[in-house]
């Protein structure tokens, strides 16, 4: 509303037109925020009343609590009336919540504050979970609490489950270890077990707790036990090692030792404080038997080894001082240091088949000792079974003369060439036809060679004695020496066939003897033609 | 003429039946009980074959081999290489250069065999060359 021309100079009114348009523009600013802040207190209150969380208004300075909302009111079910106008730690049932002057205090100072701990309880006494955050705000000159309760209950619920379910599956885990697991305090006391370590104290699991080993173990043992603990507790760190363990049998029994590894862990709280320790172990002492038996068949096998060379270090040395007394008659024999009268040829005679007799047992011997400890080496070529058959009988005519023996051969033609060790071969023969030789008083002694298949079937018969059934299969047995067989009339190590026997399965071959008491004994052997790569 | 024969080993009883048996065989036959007197023995009278024991007193018979092959005169005299110690015989004479080996204890006739087989190699060897 202006006025016109009243007096004043155009000027003033100018300036006083242009004042009033200014206030007129503050006035409606002033208003529109006032409609502003009015919009949004609407608005604040709307959320107030509708929300889905309890809210508690409380003054800050007091402590007085000065609104509710409707949810919190039905969520706990009490009346408004019941909130309004009391201090918040003279509300029995937020007593425990923030109802503490503590809290409070707290809460003045930061500003904020943050539970779901503290389970409030209802008009009608359920306990419901609640997430508590306060915060503090400036509304005018006055400081005022805003406190959101939301109801959590269901989420604890889950939770709470969830851990279980986690506990369960871990406790089944544990239960179902083959390993036997205990949990102690910090001063080795036990806290848990699991059913495998519980049956080894004669114990249910549940009996455990507040148990010792003084409980279960002597003294001594618990002792050590304890000791062990403390270290392992005092270092914090984890130890595995192996020692002996004492399974309790029966208490009237005693204990029975066994050992186990065992690793031993410290076990600490959330902030990394050692507040226990946790035990794991297994018997392991079939596997240490094991290790012992093993330690024990090494050094018998080395024991056994520098037997064998102990032997064969004897066996040379004796072949040595042989060799010179066979070398030194030998040449006396053959006249070649003086000429030699008949009756000192017969005792030097004598010598020498005695010393040819030693050096046959030393080195039946050596043989012997070679195929106990798998050390018989073969020299495999290619030969001919015939040609060999012949130098067998050739070398061995003078002894079957000398005993007034026919000694024969009966040959194959056309026998193929084959693969084995000429000399092995030539000792198992000779063995054989000697063998028939000295057991036979007269009559022959036949070698017979014949191809069969893929064989070549050689045998020695002669019109000996015989042995009786019941002792052929000791023939190729050590040391058994069997009547009518020469190494019991000649005085042989016994060893002569089971060295054969050996020779003839290291070229896949068979040997074996069949007689007749009174009409004399056959040996058999066969040697397969097809050549074999490597012997057994 | 007559072919010469060394032998060193240090076994006496040994030494001497061996060399009769050479002597006997048809050689000139000497020998030296231990391998320091051998190699005198060979550079003084350049045998036609040594025998060499392995295991002798102070230095071994597959060292006198080696130092012998490393000679340019008594590089070409074939050795033969005898020892108890049947394990070790081949590699010895393997890496000596030693032209044969036999395991003791043998016949003598296997020695004389040996040595009668070797110097007709030798003679062969020389004959074409």
């Amino acid at each position: 509303m202006v006025r016109k021309n009243n007096g004043y100079p155009p000027q003033t009114i100018k300036l006083l037109q242009k004042r009033i348009s200014e206030l007129e523009t503050v006035d409606i600013e002033r208003k529109k925020i006032e409609h502003d802040l009015e919009a949004s207190e609407t608005r604040y209150r709307r959320l107030f009343e509708t929300a889905k969380d309890g809210i508690l208004i409380l003054d800050a300075k007091t402590g007085m609590i000065v609104d509710v909302n409707p949810f919190l009111i039905e969520m706990l079910g009490y009346s408004h009336e019941q909130f309004l106008g009391k201090k918040i730690w003279e509300i029995g049932f937020l007593r425990d919540v923030i109802g503490n002057r503590d809290n409070f205090l707290q809460l003045q100072r930061e500003k904020y504050v943050r539970y779901e701990n503290r389970p409030l309880e209802t008009a009608s006494g359920r306990k419901i979970d609640v997430e508590f955050v306060s915060n503090v705000y400036q509304v005018d000159s006055q400081k005022v609490i805003q406190c959101n309760i939301r109801d959590i209950t269901d989420r604890k619920r889950m939770e709470k489950e969830l851990a279980q379910t986690k506990e369960s599956q871990f406790r089944t885990l544990i239960e179902s270890l083959p390993q036997k697991i205990f949990l102690k305090d910090r001063n080795s006391v036990y806290i848990s077990c699991n059913a495998n370590y519980a049956s080894d104290l004669k114990i249910k699991p549940e009996e455990i707790v507040g148990k010792s080993d003084y409980d279960f173990f002597p003294t001594q043992l618990a002792e050590k036990y304890k000791e062990d603990e403390k270290r392992v507790m005092g270092t914090g760190k984890t130890e595995s090692r192996e020692e002996e363990y004492h399974i309790i049998r029966d208490y009237l029994a005693g204990f029975e030792k066994a050992f186990i590894n065992i690793v031993r862990a410290p076990v600490r709280d959330s902030a990394g404080k050692i507040k226990g320790l946790f035990g794991l172990f297994w018997d392991i002492t079939e596997q240490k038997m094991m290790e012992t038996e093993k330690n024990r068949v090494e050094a018998l096998a080395a024991a056994s080894e520098t037997k064998s060379r102990f032997a064969s270090m004897v066996s040379h040395e004796l072949r040595s001082p042989l060799a010179v007394i066979k070398e030194a008659l030998a040449i006396v024999l053959e006249g070649m240091v003086g000429s030699v009268n008949p009756e000192q040829k017969d005792i030097l005679g004598m010598a020498q088949k005695n010393i040819d007799r030693l050096g046959r047992l030393i080195n039946n011997v050596l043989d012997f000792q070679k195929i106990e400890f798998g050390k018989m080496r073969f020299d495999l070529q290619e030969n001919d079974l015939g040609e060999v058959a012949m130098e067998v009988r050739d070398s061995m005519a003078v002894l079957a003369k000398r005993r007034g023996l026919d000694l024969k051969m009966e040959l194959e033609e056309g026998l193929p060439k084959m693969t084995f060790d000429r000399d092995r071969v030539i000792q198992v023969l000779t063995n054989l036809t000697s063998n028939a030789i000295n057991n036979t008083e007269k009559g022959s002694v036949t070698l017979t060679v014949r191809k069969k298949n893929d064989v070549v079937h050689l045998s020695v018969r002669d019109t000996g004695a015989g042995i009786p059934a019941e002792d052929i299969p000791k023939l190729f047995q050590p040391f058994e020496q069997v009547v009518g067989v020469p190494t019991k009339k000649k005085g042989g190590t016994g060893l002569g066939l089971v060295i054969s026997k050996e020779i003839v399965l290291a070229h896949h071959g068979k040997i074996w003897a069949e007689s007749e008491v009174g009409k004399g004994s056959t040996f058999h052997l066969v040697l397969p033609i097809q050549e074999r790569r490597g012997l057994s | 003429m007559t072919q010469k024969i060394l032998m060193v080993d240090d076994e006496a009883d040994l030494l001497k039946i061996s060399l009769l048996r050479f002597k006997i065989a048809g050689y000139e036959a000497f020998g030296a009980a231990d391998g320091r007197e051998g190699l005198d023995l060979a550079r003084q009278k350049t045998p036609d074959l040594i025998v060499l024991d392995v295991f002798l007193p102070g230095m071994n018979g597959d060292e006198v081999a080696r130092i012998l092959k490393k000679d340019e005169k008594l590089k070409r005299i074939p050795i033969i290489l005898i020892s108890a110690d049947v394990e070790t015989l081949e590699k010895r004479a393997r890496e000596s250069g030693a032209d044969d080996y036999l395991a003791k204890a043998f016949e003598a006739g296997e020695l004389v065999g040996m040595i009668k087989s070797t110097l007709a190699k030798r003679g062969q060897k020389a004959a074409l060359s």
